[in-house]
């Protein structure tokens, strides 16, 4: 029991649990957003998306050519394609963020 | 793990049919007596008319660095079998392409597809000129074939599976 301004409060035990999810730290801004990072280093050969493009879950966002192969990089979220950060022809390094899909 | 072989007698790309799969099952094979656009590395073209042996095996899951391991083993496999059943000195350029005599024979080419860092599945398409007596002019001074090589003819089926036979042999899936 908790008293506040002279009135009493009674809390049951299974209460308790709601009180510790109303200290989760709230979402911030990106939610709902999805960085597709690059699983290894290599090339970009081919870009299919654009900025702007409605993209499915399992299409494919572009191809990184590493290790003398065609690696195939899907988008895991349904959604918008808000920002690719880098073109056809250009190297990244292995967790580089390759695009944002919103 | 079974060997489930599709054959078609003329498609497009075998590596495309095979991405195309519903259930990519490790082990399934697409077989071609003909593509009308394969292609290797880099999406170059890969002259396929009837008579090449041309087909793409989906893979087991694989980590990137085994996919990579696996071109180099596939072009290895080739080239002892051309050696031990062709009498054919062979020269593996690192690491997907088998030449024989300077002109190329065999090109080999991995594609994986991934959804973050998941290896989803491998596919590996195999170009080996066996039955052509010819190339078109741009060709001819850079592709070979085993008949052009052996005046002999070999049965397509039977160098596949000898090929994928090999291959699993270097590996212990």
């Amino acid at each position: 029991m908790v008293r506040v301004n002279g009135k009493e409060f009674f809390f049951k035990e299974g209460e308790e649990g709601n009180d510790e999810k109303e200290g989760v730290t709230p979402l911030k801004g990106d939610f709902g957003q999805e960085k597709v990072l690059a699983p290894i280093s290599g090339q970009i050969t081919k870009i299919f998306q654009k900025e702007g493009a409605e993209v499915k879950k399992g299409q494919v966002l572009l191809i990184l050519s590493a290790m003398k192969m065609e690696n195939e990089i899907l988008v895991e979220k349904t959604g918008r394609v808000k920002k690719i950060f880098f073109k056809e022809g250009d190297t990244v390094k292995k967790g580089d963020v390759l695009a944002i899909i919103k | 793990m079974k060997l489930t072989i599709k054959t078609f007698k003329k498609v497009d790309s075998t590596q495309k049919v095979a991405k195309k799969l519903k259930r990519p099952l490790p082990w399934t094979v697409i077989l071609a007596e003909e593509q009308t656009s394969g292609y290797g590395r880099k999406k170059n073209f890969w002259y396929s008319p009837r008579g090449g042996l041309y087909f793409s095996i989906i893979l087991p899951s694989l980590k990137i660095e085994s996919a990579e391991t696996l071109t180099i083993l596939s072009a290895f496999s080739v080239a002892k079998i051309l050696k031990e059943d062709f009498n054919l000195e062979s020269f593996i350029k690192y690491p997907n392409d088998v030449y024989v005599g300077g002109k190329k024979i065999c090109g080999i080419i991995t594609e994986n597809r991934l959804s973050g860092n998941r290896v989803l599945f491998s596919v590996m398409g195999i170009g080996l000129n066996t039955n052509l007596d010819r190339f078109p002019k741009n060709l001819e001074n850079k592709a070979t074939s085993l008949k052009i090589e052996t005046g002999k003819e070999v049965e397509n089926e039977k160098l596949m599976k000898k090929i994928i036979r090999q291959l699993r042999k270097q590996i212990d899936f």
